[in-house]
């Protein structure tokens, strides 16, 4: 029947689309709150997906249990990155505008090289033991890995709401409003700074390995998860988690009906297309505006 | 809405002083003059011509300059090339093609003729409010936009920056000037206008300005006068 | 220094000295290929190519300001360009094929140049990003262009690596000399002063824009003569190869690395970054780009103005803001 093809396609598309949307949702919390976009924000997903396939291959750990040791490892990371990394660079005098992009693309650059040497360019696959099982719903089949990749979607937005929620998550809300507004209100931005990379790098962690279910896995493609997850921030609105959860969905969806309509090489070129378009559609182009608020 | 209705008209040769309280939308004016911003509704005419909608680099060609608040020089460069910049590009269709003399004759105007080769990175704010001067100058305005020049300057700065303007106004050109401190505006202006929350206020000569009640309740309060 | 020089005494002997400095420069080459072994020729050529992409690629990343994250895209343009041309027997005529290339790489700037210009740094790194990355994703699938099996390019037999070194270094010292003539004229003035603030250079009569794109242009015909060359060099081109982002991650390093916004840096940090890439090729094979990438990062926090910019105490990147906040206002 066409109706199941149909909630085939947009069930397949949703799994798709919570990688992308759990990727974009970090960045977009950092560059809201930070102004900082970490364009090797692809990379430490790919890195946490990695970890996970190890944990699976050589220690033969489920990837959904697998999260529960990577997730806190990624935030460490993601808050040494950006303790050790983002921060001195952003504060050289001479390259504020530009520090941040320029020295996470060489990150990116060698977190995917890491990679490269110490576990060669092959692709990889996480699966899971469990496949066979599988619920009815509407008349769909949605087997258990499918599952357990929406319920984790589901679980991290949840979180997320509730994290906004807190004192620490409304401190970053008031940093992607008005930075300079917050800090006169006194929120410490160091020690926010640090806690937010660590989020995001779990969350992208979490996205990585998702997308590794779905996917494959190989170092090149983090750089290609970054721009994704880019275009996809954009769509759903700088700074708003909801908006990177629903245009990751919509990017899910639209890359599985090109797939489907012309062909499963042009699927990465939604995004790219999509990014440049929406780029140069943009209004705040030059945005020559801020340039007279004195920062 | 940072400006409201405003209807202002400056008239060739004079200068005219515009104050009022922070945030009252003074720079915006400038901005909007100056092609930075475009106005929603209304229009801005110099030279009988409409400028709306013109860039900021057009705006310059037809004849008017402009300072920044805080000062923006081109930081990579010394003062003379600063300079240069201005009287190079600036003076596109104007005229007179002698980039190199025309700045140095403004220098030695501004009083900087000593520090010519100096990066501008090793320059103190009152030196750096003086560069702006003088490249908004050296693309040979007739209409100068001046952005509280005298901000953060000693007395003695301020005596030296209303010479060099009597100077200027002396050259044919109009100056249509921001300030906050009042000894300039009192000094030179032929009239004042007074903009509050985004409207003007008042308009005038200094003396009548300095006493009308609406002005000394937004904005001077009784000790008015510098 | 970049900019028009005042002293008329002074400007003549600097000119003296450079033009000794360009002809020692060129004596110096000339005989490589004749006295060295075929290894080291290929990797001057190579060396070659790297300070022609650097110093043009220099022109927009650091004297314009702004930085492209994907160059390669010219690059690939003029490469295809030249295997296009001689797969499908249009022309054989290598200059002309590779000068078709640099043409084609440019007129392809100028279209794009107007909307892509206009975004603001960030903005405009991803967005050539993601440019490249349309090319190569692209080119991969593409039948016309042979997808991912790529194209070769037939090579004179018998082969003789003369013609292809004197060529490069003709191409390298002509990009050079138009850099130097470019950087030191009123349209090096501007560059700068667009880069150093873009609202003031406005308010001064700089169609900012237009010389954005200007310099766009510029910098995509040398990137892509360069690719053009390389097409022929290699004998193969395919997709992964030019449009890769090793390239353009190359590109953006060599300048930093050497000194963004000097002559002379781009062309010292395509020598050190060249000398890493063949010493990590060594050692490491195919992560060699760690090093580079290890390099970028640590550059960039130690030594911001890049090799030269230090050594010259020239601090081409500044924000005058910053500037303003650590300076104490001193002495007059």
């Amino acid at each position: 029947m066409a109706w199941e093809i149909i909630a085939e396609v947009i069930v397949r598309a949703l799994v798709e689309g919570a990688a992308y949307s759990l990727l974009a949702v970090g960045l977009t919390l950092i560059f809201g709150a930070m102004r900082v976009l970490n364009i090797a924000h692809g990379d430490l997903a790919v890195l946490g997906a990695y970890i996970c396939y190890w944990l699976l291959v050589i220690f033969h750990i489920d990837v959904f249990i697998g999260l529960l040791f990577v997730v806190p490892l990624m935030f460490l990371i993601g808050w040494g990155v950006q303790k050790f990394i983002i921060n001195p660079a952003v504060s050289i005098p001479q390259f504020q505008v530009q520090a941040s992009y320029i020295i996470t693309y060489g990150l990116a650059l060698f977190i995917s090289n890491q990679e490269l040497i110490a576990w060669t360019a092959d692709y990889r696959s996480l699966t899971v033991a469990y496949s066979y099982l599988s619920i009815s719903v509407l008349g769909v089949t949605i087997n258990a890995p499918r599952l357990a990749v929406l319920s984790v979607t589901v679980i991290v937005s949840a979180l997320y709401m509730l994290f906004l929620r807190t004192r620490l998550g409304r401190a970053i809300r008031a940093c992607t409003q008005d930075r300079e507004a917050a800090l006169l209100m006194g929120i410490n931005f160091n020690k926010l700074a640090g806690f937010t990379f660590g989020i995001s790098a779990a969350t992208a962690a979490v996205g990585g390995m998702l997308f590794a279910l779905t996917y494959t896995l190989y170092p090149a493609v983090g750089l290609q998860l970054t721009i994704k997850a880019v275009t996809v921030m954009i769509f759903g609105g700088i700074g708003s988690v909801g908006g990177a959860l629903a245009a990751g969905l919509l990017l899910g969806i639209t890359e599985a009906l090109v797939t489907f309509v012309v062909g499963a090489t042009y699927k990465d070129l939604v995004a790219f297309m999509l990014l440049v378009i929406i780029l140069l559609i943009r209004p705040t182009g030059i945005v020559r505006k801020e340039f007279f608020l004195p920062k | 809405m940072a400006v409201g209705e405003v209807d202002i008209a400056v008239e060739k040769g004079e200068v005219r002083g515009l104050i009022g309280p922070n945030g009252s939308g003074k720079t915006t004016i400038f901005n909007l003059v100056t092609g930075f911003y475009r106005p929603t509704s209304g229009s801005i005419r110099f030279k009988e011509r409409n400028i709306v909608g013109l860039s900021p680099q057009r705006i310059c060609r037809l004849g008017i300059g402009r300072t920044f608040q805080i000062a923006k020089p081109f930081h990579s460069m010394t003062v003379i090339q600063n300079t240069m910049v201005a009287a190079i590009y600036g003076k596109s269709g104007k005229g007179e093609k002698d980039p190199e003399k025309e700045s140095v004759e403004i220098l030695k105007l501004i009083e900087l003729y000593e520090k010519r080769s100096r990066p501008v990175t090793s320059l103190t704010l009152a030196d750096r409010k003086r560069l702006e001067l003088a490249r908004a100058l050296a693309t040979g305005p007739e209409l100068l936009l001046l952005d509280e020049t005298v901000a953060g300057l000693n007395a003695v700065e301020v005596d030296a920056v209303i010479e060099q303007l009597r100077k200027i106004r002396g050259m044919g050109v109009t100056i249509f000037m921001i300030e906050h401190v009042m000894r300039p505006i009192m000094t030179l202006s032929d009239r004042v206008t007074v903009i509050h929350h985004g409207k003007k206020i008042a308009e005038g000569k200094p003396s009548d300005i300095v006493n009308d009640k609406n002005v000394i309740d937004a904005y001077l309060g009784t000790e008015a006068v510098a | 220094m970049h900019c028009v020089q005042m002293k008329r005494g002074m400007w003549s002997k600097l000119r003296n000295f450079k033009f000794s400095c360009y002809i020692i420069a060129i004596l110096c080459t000339i005989p490589v290929p004749y006295i060295a072994s075929s290894g080291i020729t290929a990797i001057t050529v190579l060396l070659l190519m790297y300070v022609s992409m650097s110093v043009s690629y220099n022109l927009l990343a650091g004297y314009l300001g702004d930085l492209s994250f994907g160059h390669a895209t010219f690059f690939g343009i003029g490469a295809y360009t030249v295997a296009l041309l001689t797969h499908y027997q249009v022309c054989y005529f290598q200059p002309v094929n590779i000068l078709f290339g640099g043409i084609l790489a440019m007129g392809f700037a100028a279209v794009i140049g107007y909307p892509f210009l206009r975004l603001k740094g960030l903005y405009f790194a991803i967005g050539t990003l993601g440019l490249s990355q349309i090319f190569r994703v692209l080119f991969k699938n593409s039948d016309f262009t042979l997808r991912s099996h790529g194209i070769n390019i037939p090579v004179p037999l018998p082969y003789s690596i003369h013609p292809y070194y004197y060529a490069i270094v003709a191409l390298t010292f002509g990009i050079i000399v138009a850099a130097d003539r470019i950087v030191n004229s009123r349209l090096g003035l501007a560059f700068v002063s667009i880069r150093d603030d873009p609202d003031a250079a406005r308010m001064v009569g700089i169609n900012v824009t237009a010389y954005r794109i200007l310099g766009f242009c510029i910098s995509a015909l040398g990137v892509g003569i360069v690719g053009g060359f390389f097409a022929y060099f290699n004998s193969y081109v395919h997709p992964e190869g030019v449009f890769s982002l090793d390239i353009s991650f190359e590109m953006l390093l060599m300048v930093f690395f050497g000194g963004a916004g000097t002559i002379l840096g781009p062309i010292v940090g395509a020598v050190i970054v060249l000398l890493v890439e063949e010493i990590g090729r060594a050692f490491i094979r195919q992560g060699y780009l760690l090093l580079l990438s290890l390099m970028l990062m640590v550059v960039f926090l130690v030594m911001p103005g890049g090799v030269v910019g230090t050594l010259t105490k020239q601090t081409p990147f500044i924000n005058p803001l910053a500037q303003l906040r650590r300076k104490r206002v001193g002495s007059a």
